[in-house]
């Protein structure tokens, strides 16, 4: 089975992220609340990537990819692409009643992914960024 | 996702169908845009058929909150399913946020 897709970079797009995050857990008998948390973590990531990078030139260079993996219900998503690197961590998470005030319409997307996921990786291997989200899960 | 409106009474309702995430949002916020333009002070969100919800959704109800509390216009959430209430409740939006199982219910509080 194939746990790897890759898709334009284009927000028409994250229905398919989601699906086949959905699709691909759900054959790994995860229970369908920590499934609908992990793939609203991986399309906030993969929405951010695309929202906040820039189109490349080349075709070619407008892909993200997502892999899933899953050891003995340790699951890391790997998602690559060739936007610029961020650091998710050292992202100030926001306040909510602040951001209210503020009437702002962004700005809690990455606040969601830390509350879901474990722990976020994010490296540069020329010409990608590489960001690892990782969920350990207990379930029979 | 397809949204669509209708007055009942002094109600607007505004019924969301599918997926409310980065690339439809747009579409939510000219709806409660439109109503506010229309003077609407009594809006009702039927979400029976809205499948998913991302902090994109999430963040267009979030930045009316303000306005609406300062101009008496009332926003309730209806007929959420249990996946898209749990996002709500994942930063505590429910809340701040009033949500409410029936669209009766709605109009109660509304």
């Amino acid at each position: 089975m194939s746990n790897k897709i890759k898709i334009v970079r284009n927000p028409e797009n994250l229905k398919a992220v989601r699906d086949f995050v959905s699709t691909t857990l759900q054959k790994m008998a995860v229970p369908d609340p920590e499934i609908n948390m992990m793939v609203l973590a991986v399309d906030e990531v993969c929405a951010n990537r695309i929202l906040h990078t820039p189109v490349n030139a080349s075709a070619a260079l407008n892909n993200i990819e997502l892999e899933i993996q899953n050891d003995n219900n340790n699951f890391t998503f790997l998602i690559r692409d060739t936007g610029d690197p961020y650091d998710i961590n050292s992202h100030e998470s926001p306040d909510i009643r602040k951001l209210i005030a503020e009437k702002r319409k962004g700005g809690i997307g990455l606040l969601l992914v830390k509350k879901i996921m474990d722990s976020i990786e994010i490296s540069r291997s020329e010409p990608y960024t590489v960001l690892l989200l990782r969920k350990s899960l207990k379930f029979a | 996702m397809r949204i669509t409106t209708v007055k009942e009474n002094e109600y607007y309702l505004i019924a969301i169908e599918g997926d409310l995430d980065a690339s439809s949002s747009i579409q939510l916020d000219q709806a409660i845009e439109e109503a506010v333009s229309k003077k609407e002070t009594k809006i009702i969100v039927d979400c029976s058929q809205l499948e998913y919800i991302s902090s994109a959704g999430l963040g267009v109800f979030m930045s009316y909150i303000q306005d609406f509390q300062a101009n008496n216009i009332s926003l309730v959430l209806c007929h959420l399913s249990e996946k898209v209430r749990n996002v709500f409740q994942i930063l505590g939006l429910d809340e701040l946020i009033k949500i409410v199982n029936t669209k009766e219910e709605a109009k109660t509080i509304a």
